[in-house]
């Protein structure tokens, strides 16, 4: 499938899967009895948060992949991967305490999962931050890969934090153990919705992977032609 | 209720931003001469 048919294929799937999300949110999901409709919020807190995982695991897998090959379109992968993971920890973080608020009646507190969270975000905002600092593109994607695989060890931690360590954080609903699980309507629409926000997620990623595979390409364009130059200077 | 329409608009907001942001750079590669919008 070339690169423009899949990416219609993303959004229309994109399209359908969050439309049908929305309404099943807001039309079919059950309101829970103790927290009332704030509880929605968990629809698109939890998808937002498993999709962040989501792309740093690809800057871990791409930056493994441009280490061992030198190829510069895995540090490009690992670059758009890593700026919507960016966005999506940055949504968590937000919606996170919005629903905190009225629920436990703070907005914040340094529990591990909520504490792991914030420092996962301040990694991939480093790994950002660093790619600007430097200069040279090898050493720079060098660099970045090598932040981008240490920088996923926090990943797990924040996945497990909740089920390791006693927190304020609600405890696992999906692959909780036993005693806990969810309402069958309310697990089909968090479903739809991490398929929503997937596809939410693979369309970002695809925009984003195009600017850089342009910019390369215009830059590769601009290396020929001065070198060209150059070469008629001298002759 | 006003808590979860703060909620799902700080997601748009920051969907929209980004998609910005990427229109954007976008643009920053594009020479001058080739845009659209009428040249001054």
């Amino acid at each position: 499938m070339s690169r423009c048919k899949f990416a219609i294929f993303i959004d229309s799937m994109l399209f359908i899967t969050m439309a049908a999300a929305m309404a099943m949110i807001f039309l079919y999901a059950p309101i829970e009895s103790e927290m009332g409709i704030v509880q929605k919020i968990f629809y698109v807190h939890v998808p937002l948060a498993w999709n962040a995982f989501l792309g740093f695991a690809m800057v871990f897998y791409y930056s493994f992949r441009y280490l061992s090959t030198r190829n510069p379109r895995y540090d490009r992968r690992a670059l758009s991967a890593a700026e919507v993971g960016v966005l999506f920890t940055t949504l968590v973080l937000i919606t996170g305490p919005i629903w905190a608020k009225p629920v436990w009646g703070i907005w914040w507190t340094w529990d591990a999962r909520l504490t792991l969270t914030l420092v996962l975000w301040l990694i991939y905002i480093g790994y950002l931050m660093l790619r600007r600092y430097i200069e040279s593109p090898e050493r720079r994607a060098v660099l970045a890969a090598v932040v981008g695989i240490t920088g996923f060890i926090d990943v797990p931690l924040v996945y497990f934090a909740i089920r390791w360590w006693r927190t304020q954080h609600p405890q696992p609903v999906i692959a909780g153990g036993e005693g806990s699980g969810l309402d069958p309507a309310m697990a089909a629409t968090l479903w739809v919705s991490v398929a929503a926000f997937t596809f939410l997620f693979l369309a970002l990623f695809g925009r984003r992977l195009d600017v850089e595979v342009e910019r390369s390409r215009r830059e590769t364009e601009r290396d020929a032609a001065e070198a060209a130059h150059a070469q008629g200077v001298r002759t | 209720m006003s808590w979860l329409i703060a909620a799902y608009s700080a997601v748009l907001l920051g969907i929209f931003f980004f998609v910005m942001r990427i229109r954007r750079l976008r643009r920053g590669l594009t020479p001058r001469d080739d845009r659209r919008s009428p040249r001054r």
